[in-house]
């Protein structure tokens, strides 16, 4: 009945053009499965749902209560004045929502996926393994930020008189989109640490703490800091330098247009670190 | 012969009271553990360090800038010089790095996976538990975070000293009140536990306001007058705003003694209010079965 | 004919960090970890040809599920070769992944919050299945596993043996060609243990599937395999059929005999004569006696008593399995089955 013949041999992966092409859209299929399942089993917390948007809205209302009464004290930071800083800030939403949306797992993957052992799940099945921890659950409050970061920098810069020309609204979602990248990079590579040292959170919460710093002008730190955040944690490039190519002088314009190469190469590194890390996982037990 | 069946247990169970010595070192001794719990969590303490490194470094530039761009003529912001500004955030912050715990999230996480019942048949009180383990925990920070943020802090940022000698001694007492304070409202937090099944959006929405609220972000001197007068009647700024205006000297004499009595009563206060939550949630837990 | 899994001389270290006593011990522990190999799998060799059904056993850490692991593409050994159907599972782990199922039972593979039959729809898209394959193996499943009444209910409410069943289905319904199994009937009260029993030969004996399982339960391997690969510290101590594992630890057999007279066991004892032998019980009329295979035939021992005495009942017990097996696990190293020792000289010294 059953046929045995070349049973010996599993079917080689298929290289076709015609599978190639077919691969993202199966990719995007899976991952939109994903989403599916994660609105519906979360659907069944309808209340932690509201509670968890209310929080970030909270911490929102904090970040920009702070600003204001800060600039009520002076005219302008260093130069930099109060809509020229919450343009900034509405900016540096933008990448951090688009992040949050996929990114918690990142996050949370030590814990969730070394310690738990989740990771054996995810590598038997043949889907990127970092696909499917990214896209296993999503960070709803993302949405939160990126419609009040849009919010805020709209109110911020109509205050200022900002005109967008063409270019500037095809940069804006290219820079949102590159800073995203960074985000992910910089965790990608954190979490990855987490395959050679088993910590429960690693080196992810100091980092995720310098986020706040990265949104004022880095004008006023340090040079040394500023050196730091441009070459070795390149936040500043997730929110200072693409929003500068907005409402900062000329000074700031090459380095904005340079987001897209970091966001990239951030991503790229991690993601060999992440490659080279995943061999290493070991499981939990024997 | 029924009769002794009775109270045979009964003089069992008398026996089983534990000496007022033996109970606290049934606690020390949680206290003990928690320590040796965060000192197996290596990298997580190499990374707090860092992590309130920036908090303080983070700050200093944006205050520093403030100042720098005051208008013209005026020495105050919030009626602090930039010494005491820069004062102001190392002492939140590295007092922050002592006070914080986590009970709320521990807490919440035992009411959540069930383990709460396994507390709950042992001989001992779990608000006491939790307390003596947060206890167990600010020791650690204390010697494993605050002390060693404290010495590359201080040099790189430099701290002043508070206008009189004795302000040491009462920052000190301050501080180890503010724990209790926020052990406290960790405590309830954490109950909340008992009514809501995931309660991590909670917690973090708790963190983010205290921050705020505490002072630790922006001195109240900052703020309108109403918002001054309005925190007076909330507990959260004895968890930070009190101590470090202690150390500033802007708390002085009878002031100075009634703030610590303050904080002391909402430590109490709070203590009490966490006991009556407790009895009330496990009698709701216990009706819903869990 | 090429088997389809070829192992080869597979190698796995741990690193494992010893934590030192009291608060004292925390400290240097911050500074100076104190860090060990461990090696959990020592230098393992095997074949299996397709449609077998192996057992793989071997007590707790023995190294078992790390074996299993690293077949299934999770780990990545540290030395050593594995070839399933001529792809290295973890070097070709997404693609590989499609011919593979797995249950680990002490883990669910489903989504914890969602409805079982939510799980295999997006196991379906995942493993792109077709509509009409994917309703084929489910209605099979479906009836072979009775998931009817649980199959629109979260994963988290079902019982264990529910969710196993499921679990089976899960990894099952992309018609794999190799099934890994883990521990499948860990914790299952005898009906569940049963009908995964049951099961497992179903798919053995109408889907031809491959199928390597570890387990505890020696019931599982005697009534599925016929092949089984014993593993102590890491390295394999037995590979053959079961009947084979038997006949050299020394098959002992026991010889229940009824006699219609009382005798003692003396008296019987001089019946068989210099036969290697054993008289057990004492005086009356029943009596046990037991001997190796290997040294004696069960029929030369009946004809010396039955042709002596007038005999009302004999009863052989062969000794179970798991006697055998938890003989070999005290043992230690079973260089006492030196089945071990072919053709795996070559390894360290």
């Amino acid at each position: 009945m059953h046929d045995r013949s070349g049973d010996n041999i599993l079917p080689r992966r298929d290289t076709s053009w015609g599978r190639r092409l077919r691969e993202p859209r199966r990719q995007g299929a899976i991952i939109a499965a994903y989403f599916a399942q994660f609105l519906k089993s979360r659907m069944s917390y309808r209340v932690d749902f509201v509670i968890d948007l209310t929080a970030n809205l909270f911490s929102l209302g904090v970040q920009l209560t702070v600003l204001t009464v800060l600039f009520g004290k002076i005219d302008a930071l260093r130069g930099w004045s109060y809509e020229q800083v919450l343009f900034i800030y509405g900016f540096s939403l933008l990448p951090l929502g688009l992040f949050n949306l996929v990114g918690v797992n990142l996050y949370n993957f030590s814990e969730q996926y070394i310690i738990e052992g989740n990771f054996d799940r995810v590598l038997l099945r043949p889907v990127n393994s970092l696909a499917q921890v990214m896209f296993s659950s999503f960070g709803i409050n993302g949405l939160n930020e990126l419609v009040l970061g849009s919010a805020v920098m709209i109110y911020a810069g109509g205050r200022y008189g900002l005109s967008f020309s063409a270019v500037d609204i095809m940069l804006l979602p290219v820079f949102a989109v590159s800073a995203a990248l960074i985000f992910a990079g910089v965790f990608l590579g954190l979490t990855s640490v987490s395959f050679w040292f088993e910590d429960r959170m690693g080196l992810a919460p100091p980092v995720y703490n310098v986020i706040r710093f990265s949104r004022y002008p880095l004008t006023i730190f340090h040079p040394l800091v500023r050196a730091l955040l441009t070459f070795v944690l390149p936040f500043a490039w997730v929110a200072f330098y693409p929003a500068a190519w907005f409402i900062g002088g000329e000074e700031f314009r090459l380095l904005a247009l340079l987001t897209p190469l970091v966001g990239i190469l951030t991503f790229t590194l991690a993601y060999v670190v992440w490659t080279r890390g995943s061999r290493r996982y070991t499981s939990t037990g024997s | 012969m029924p009769e002794t069946a009775i109270t045979v247990p009964g003089n069992e169970f008398e026996r089983w009271r534990r000496g007022g010595a033996a109970t606290a070192g049934l606690y020390v001794s949680f206290a003990r553990l928690a320590f040796l719990k965060f000192l197996a969590y290596r990298l997580r303490y190499y990374t707090g360090v860092v992590s309130y490194t920036v908090f303080v470094a983070g700050n200093y530039y944006l205050f520093t800038a403030l100042f720098a761009s005051r208008p013209a003529g005026e020495e105050l912001i919030g009626g602090l010089t930039l010494a005491q500004m820069i004062s102001y955030v190392i002492l939140s912050w590295v007092g922050r790095s002592f006070t914080f715990n986590n009970i709320d999230r521990t807490l919440a996480q035992q009411v959540v996976q069930g383990e709460i019942a396994l507390q709950l048949i042992k001989p001992f009180h779990v608000q006491t538990v939790m307390l003596s383990e947060a206890l167990g925990e600010a020791l650690f920070r204390l010697l494993m975070f605050t002390a060693p943020i404290l010495l590359v802090v201080v040099p790189l940022f430099g701290l002043s000293s508070p206008p009189d000698p004795a302000l040491y001694g009462w920052t000190v007492l301050s501080f180890a009140l503010a724990f209790l304070v926020n052990a406290q409202l960790n405590f309830l937090v954490g109950c909340l536990a008992f009514y809501l099944k995931n309660i991590i959006g909670v917690i973090r929405a708790k963190m983010v306001i205290m921050e705020f609220l505490t002072g630790v972000l922006v001195p109240f001197t900052f703020f309108p007058a109403w918002f001054q007068s309005a925190m007076e009647w909330l507990p959260f700024q004895a968890i930070s705003y009190v101590p470090v205006t202690v150390y500033l000297g802007l708390r002085t004499g009878h002031d100075l003694i009634i703030s610590l009595i303050v904080q002391a009563a909402w430590a109490l206060g709070l203590f009490v209010l966490g006991r009556l939550l407790w009895s009330v949630s496990v009698k709701h837990v216990t009706l819903q079965g869990g | 004919m090429e088997p389809l899994i070829r192992v080869e001389n597979l190698c796995k270290d741990y690193q494992v960090t010893r934590r030192r006593e009291g608060v004292w011990g925390g400290v240097v522990d911050l500074v100076k970890p104190r860090r060990e190999i461990l090696r959990a799998v020592d230098d393992v060799s095997f074949e299996i040809p397709a449609g077998e059904m192996v057992g793989y056993i071997g007590a707790n850490g023995a190294g078992k599920s790390t074996t299993i692991k690293m077949l299934t593409g999770i780990l990545t050994p540290t030395s050593g070769h594995v070839s399933v159907g001529g792809l290295v599972p973890w070097r070709d782990r997404t693609h590989y992944t499609r011919h593979i199922g797995a249950v680990f039972g002490q883990r669910t593979q489903l989504w914890w919050d969602l409805a079982v039959i939510e799980s295999f729809h997006l196991l379906r898209k995942i493993y792109e299945v077709e509509e009409g394959a994917y309703r084929k193996q489910l209605d099979l499943f479906r009836e072979l596993l009775g998931l009817d009444e649980f199959l629109h209910q979260p994963v988290r409410k079902l019982s264990l043996g529910q969710r196993m069943r499921c679990d089976l289905a899960a990894a099952l319904l992309h018609g794999p060609r190799l099934l890994f199994l883990d521990e499948p009937t860990i914790g299952l009260d005898v009906v569940a243990k049963e009908s995964v029993r049951v099961f497992l030969r179903e798919i053995r004996d109408q889907l031809g599937v491959t199928v390597l399982l570890t387990t505890h339960d020696l019931g599982d391997i005697q009534q599925l395999c016929r092949r089984i690969v014993i593993i102590d510290h890491g390295k394999v101590i037995f590979d053959g059929e079961i009947d084979e594992l038997r006949s050299r630890v020394g098959d002992r057999i026991k010889l229940t005999i009824e006699l219609r007279e009382a005798a003692t066991s003396a008296s019987l004892a001089d019946v068989t004569g210099t036969m290697p032998v054993i008289w057990r019980a004492g005086d009356g009329l029943v009596h046990e006696v037991e001997f190796s295979r290997r040294d004696v035939r069960s029929a030369e021992v009946i004809r010396a008593v039955v042709n002596d005495r007038p005999v009302h009942d004999l009863r052989i017990e062969e000794q179970d399995i798991e006697e055998i097996v938890r003989g070999i696990y005290r043992r230690g190293d079973a260089k006492a089955t030196d089945a071990a020792d072919e053709g795996q000289e070559a390894g360290d010294a």
